[in-house]
């Protein structure tokens, strides 16, 4: 029995040889031709590899690749012009190296960006926060010295808070999509895909659009000097042009995503609009310091209507000159010229509205010369009495003289002469 | 006497002066045969190696039909001494051919099927060349065919 079961497997030896010897009969191009098959193949899954997982099966691929050859490595040596067999094999595990540090990076850009994005997070609640509070205190506290230095102190800390916000976003496109930084270069399908997925993951378009909300509701609650928005303007400009790079870009990765295309859009008209509310806030608040003095001017919000509303306001006021009382005259004079032109107006806000090109140096001429006529226009009442005076003694003067000369002449007697 | 000295004398400086250097042992080998697409005119153009010659003549000496050609790729294989081993499909014979002042000269055609190969592939297996073709080997050199293997 075990000698027959021997001739069985001796048979099956033979018949298996046989089917193995003629596929021993292999071309020698062949096997070259499949080798750089299977090396191109692995070169290419390196390249597309997703995930460091799928790139660490490739080590693997390689070793078989090493296994399945090595019986042609002389052929392959000779074969593989310029390289050899170890160098290919070494070509592969060196593209997989450095690969490899790709996905170190990302993965570090990735853990970056987590950071980066949780403290947006954090600064959007914080910012929400700050706003609401100073808001509170504008409409309530604003009288009380004590709580207008809170004030300031939750304005300053919003102000950084949101330029800080800002910053951030930025840093995260730029850490997401270097990319898009590299160049005119075109982007492939791919690449835009991929940076389509990192943005959405990192809601960038909604935290971009946040901050502008953030911003103008800041402009809005708060009531800036002119250094505050020399300062948020250098900040507007900065992520303007951020947003002008970044927005092209965006625009055409979103190209066809219709419900994201109008976020594009709506974060293009939020920065109109916050450019829009900082030039208003200059002219907002000029009106609230004549307001705040009882000088109540219709709304002007730009260099000509200015003039415009400050000059027909003086107009008027030199109209009523004699109308009202001179204390009333006088009064809205000072009011107007000594505790808010001169005072506040003029040292603070002109110089900013010159330097923004908001109003023109002929315009500020206009104005100051509209206030001097006035002021000139109000001078003489004030000394009217004097005038009166000086006519009084003039006329009781000319009226003594006139009777003076007018008089008849009596003689004076003559004295009896004295006898002696 | 004397002139036959001189005689030898000259005949041996004439020896020397007109012999050919020649460098010995040169292995021309190609480690793997090259397998050639032929273009539209009937040429073929071998980067590695920096060879190109026309195909037609090959094909109307093997088909009888110097249109042959198209739509045929050509393996190549030059062995050790330096001949080149040039087969195609439906080829009956193996063209073994030597360069020589710009030019292939058919050196030998061996006969190695009578109905034409299918799938033939040449390899190199020094001092011969391999000629397959479906299982079947055969071992050849310039001068013909020196086995054959089953």
């Amino acid at each position: 029995m075990k000698q027959l079961n021997l001739i069985k497997c001796m048979s099956a030896l033979v018949v298996v040889a046989g089917i193995a010897i003629p596929s021993l009969a292999q071309s020698d191009y062949e096997i070259v031709q499949k080798f750089k098959q299977r090396y191109h193949q692995i070169e290419k899954d390196i390249q597309s590899a997703d995930s460091l997982t799928e790139l660490n099966s490739l080590i693997v691929e390689i070793d078989r690749l090493r296994n399945d050859n090595i019986e042609h490595k002389a052929l392959l040596d000779k074969s593989l012009y310029p390289d050899n067999f170890d160098k290919s094999l070494e070509k592969l595990k060196t593209h997989l190296v450095i690969r490899n540090q790709d996905f170190t990076t990302i993965d570090v850009l990735q853990i970056d960006n987590l950071q980066l994005k949780e403290q947006v997070d954090a600064l959007n609640k914080r910012n929400t926060e700050l706003i609401n509070q100073i808001q509170q205190y504008e409409y309530t506290s604003k009288r009380n010295s004590k709580k207008v230095v809170e004030l300031e102190k939750l304005v300053t800390q919003l102000k950084s808070s949101l330029k800080r916000r800002d910053e951030l976003i930025v840093g995260i496109v730029d850490s997401l999509i270097p990319q898009l930084n590299k160049g005119s270069g075109q982007l492939t399908s791919e690449d835009k895909n991929n940076v389509y997925s990192q943005v959405e993951k990192n809601d960038v378009l909604s935290n971009v659009k946040r901050s502008l909300q953030d911003n103008i509701r800041f402009i809005r609650v708060t009531t800036l000097e002119p250094e505050d928005l020399n300062e948020i303007k250098n900040q507007q400009e900065k992520f303007s042009k951020f947003w002008k790079d970044m927005g092209i870009k965006l625009t055409d990765i979103y190209s066809g995503k219709n419900k994201k295309t109008k976020e594009l859009k709506d974060i293009d008209s939020l920065f109109s609009l916050w450019n829009e509310s900082v030039a208003n806030e200059a002219w907002t608040n000029i009106k609230v310091e004549f307001a705040y003095n009882g000088i109540h001017l219709i709304d002007f919000n730009n260099g000509e209507k200015f003039t415009s509303v400050i000059t027909s306001f003086i107009d008027d006021e030199i109209k009523n000159i004699g109308v009202k009382s001179p204390e009333e005259s006088e009064n809205a004079y000072a009011m107007f010229s000594d505790s808010t032109w001169f005072k506040v107006i003029n040292p603070k806000w002109i110089p900013y509205l010159l330097e923004s090109k908001m109003l023109s140096r002929e315009q500020k001429k206009s104005i100051d010369a509209k206030i001097a006529d006035w002021n000139a226009r109000l001078t003489p009442a004030s000394y009217d009495w004097v005038y009166i005076l000086v006519a009084v003694l003039a006329v009781v003067g000319v009226g003594f003289m006139y009777r003076k000369r007018t008089s008849p002449k009596t003689k004076e007697p003559e004295k009896p002469p004295v006898e002696s | 006497m004397k002139l036959i000295k001189t005689l030898l004398l000259l005949s041996l400086i004439i020896t020397v002066a007109c012999s050919t250097l020649i460098v010995k042992p040169t292995d021309f080998a190609w480690p793997v045969e090259t397998v050639l697409k032929i273009n539209d005119d009937g040429k073929v153009t071998e980067d590695r190696y920096a060879i190109k010659f026309n195909t037609k003549g090959i094909f109307y000496e093997e088909l009888n039909d110097s249109s042959a050609f198209k739509n045929k790729e050509l393996r190549i294989l030059r062995n050790m001494n330096g001949y080149y081993f040039i087969i195609s499909k439906q080829f009956k014979n193996i063209y073994v051919f030597e360069a020589d002042n710009g030019a292939l000269v058919l050196e030998n055609k061996i006969p190695v099927s009578e109905t034409g190969l299918e799938n033939p592939a040449l390899n190199q297996r020094e001092p011969y060349v391999e000629l397959i073709n479906d299982g079947e080997k055969l071992l050849l050199t310039n001068d013909g065919i020196y086995r054959i293997e089953k």
